[in-house]
């Protein structure tokens, strides 16, 4: 084989990767932001009682869940400024892709943590005079939340893996810069590696949160 | 025994799956102030549907609850919801079997919740109430802790000390010892009997003899969605009118 591995490059222009990787962690922790809070709104639509909320809540839901998420963000970047005449910045329409996105997974995420919650809960809930705002704040967001981190939590990850997808859409983010940098240096086997490494690095702890809450959460609730 | 117009059922209707699955046709009941009912039976025989219903956690199909004269619970026409006196439901107390206290909060924050979110009563005053309801039981040292970490009948006792902050007119007890070690059911046993003394009306549906024995003003026989029989303790044990109320009778001491 005639390619000799040389990493020189790849990690002599690596405060360009970094730049990058601040403009991934943005769209990531803006998009979470989004996410984790109108996830749990979304997923309070999803069950109620209302035909016409539930099923609109659900092809939201549904659209966002079987569509590839480039074409998501490739929609949202083209289709949305055509259509609705709306002219934002290339970052707030990541964010806003990569959140709505978000916002579907975690729904259905908080939905299962909902209806994991015993029935004795909401039962007691009544006898106790709870109005069902009273509930949901204080009965239902708490233990939803916490059963549903792990998986929250795994989205997260998987969120921030998924912000590569707007190099495509000339989004200067971590991996846009890895390929401006692979074609500048006629290096990609360097360049994606080393890219690799820097989501592997921010994304393996972050994992690891998730086995630390499951055995928090094990200990904590008994029933 | 003075007026038995505290709690009064009339021609309670209730099924299931659309009407599928039958419970009560036609339910009376009628209990005074100074009541201790307690309702005995086969499982799957109505009785905790019938708690349910007064406390108003499932609909019911025709009939009416009154207490103290005034309308409670009124099945609406055909298939529109029932009408509830919230104001009466708010007196209605009720402990359940299962995983009753929520268990992201400490005790007292289980205590404090209800009245505190939804009476407007101050933190600080709702505090003191919770902990001296808690002192009052002995468990006053378990004020922090979380509900995993208690024992069974503690987790009971303080799910009713939480009923209590709301100051109840009548308690209901659904089986509350019946998933409980032998041994930890005289504690909640214990707490139930203080609070007779202190004059608590209380509908208690319960496999516990000695407490339909010894604590009740009333028993009652509830199968197929029917109260069979009811009448004072001694007499009911004693000289049990129907073949069906004496097997049971029978059968449930032999096991205990």
């Amino acid at each position: 084989m005639d390619y000799h591995l040389n990493f020189f490059f790849a990690l002599h222009d690596f405060d360009k990767l970094l730049e990058g990787l601040v403009v991934t962690l943005k769209l990531t922790v803006l998009a979470n932001v989004m996410g984790l809070s109108l996830g749990f709104g979304v997923a309070l639509l999803i069950m109620s009682p209302v035909r016409i909320v539930r099923w609109t809540a659900t092809a939201f839901v549904e659209f966002f869940r079987c569509t590839p998420a480039l074409i998501q963000i490739v929609w949202f970047f083209y289709c949305v400024p055509m259509l609705f005449d709306v002219f934002l910045d290339a970052v707030t329409m990541g964010v806003l892709a990569l959140g709505l996105n978000l916002t579907a997974f975690n729904a259905e995420a908080y939905r299962a943590a909902i209806q994991a919650i015993p029935r004795a809960h909401l039962d007691a809930s009544v006898a106790l005079g709870l109005g069902w705002r009273v509930r949901t704040w204080y009965v239902v967001f708490p233990q939803a939340l916490r059963m549903a981190v792990p998986v929250l939590i795994t989205n997260a990850i998987g969120c921030f893996q998924q912000t590569a997808l707007v190099a495509l859409v000339a989004v200067n983010d971590l991996m846009y810069q890895a390929k401006t940098l692979s074609t500048q240096t006629y290096r990609p086997i360097e360049t994606f590696t080393v890219v690799a490494l820097i989501y592997l690095a921010i994304s393996f702890p972050v994992s690891q949160l998730v086995t630390y809450f499951e055995r928090r959460n094990s200990r904590q609730m008994g029933g | 025994m003075s007026d038995q117009s505290f709690l009064r059922i009339r021609g309670l209707h209730k099924s299931f799956a659309l009407g599928a699955i039958q419970v009560f046709t036609g339910l009376d009941l009628d209990m005074s102030r100074q009541d201790r009912l307690v309702i005995i039976g086969p499982s799957g025989g109505g009785k905790s549907t019938l708690l349910r219903c007064i406390m108003g956690l499932d609909p019911i199909d025709a009939g009416e609850i009154q207490m103290d004269g005034k309308a409670y619970i009124s099945a609406g026409e055909r298939r529109q919801r029932n009408r509830i006196d919230r104001a009466i439901q708010r007196q209605v107390g009720m402990v359940f079997q299962h995983y009753t206290l929520f268990p992201h909060l400490t005790v007292i924050g289980n205590l404090v919740l209800a009245p505190v979110t939804s009476r407007g009563e101050a933190k600080a005053g709702a505090t003191q109430r919770a902990t001296a309801l808690l002192e009052r039981f002995g468990l006053a040292d378990k004020a922090r802790s979380y509900p995993a970490q208690l024992s069974g009948g503690q987790k009971q006792r303080v799910a009713i000390a939480r009923a209590l902050m709301l100051e109840p007119r009548l308690m209901m007890f659904d089986e509350v010892t019946s998933a409980l070690d032998p041994e930890l059911v005289v504690e909640v046993e214990h707490m139930m009997v203080e609070l007779a003394e202190q004059g608590m009306p209380m509908m208690v549906v319960t496999h516990d003899m000695w407490f339909a024995k010894n604590i009740a003003t009333r028993v009652a026989f509830c199968a197929g969605g029917v109260i069979l029989e009811h009448g004072e303790p001694h007499e009911f044990f004693s000289n049990p009118k129907l073949a069906r109320t004496r097997d049971f009778i029978v059968n449930v001491l032999r096991a205990a």
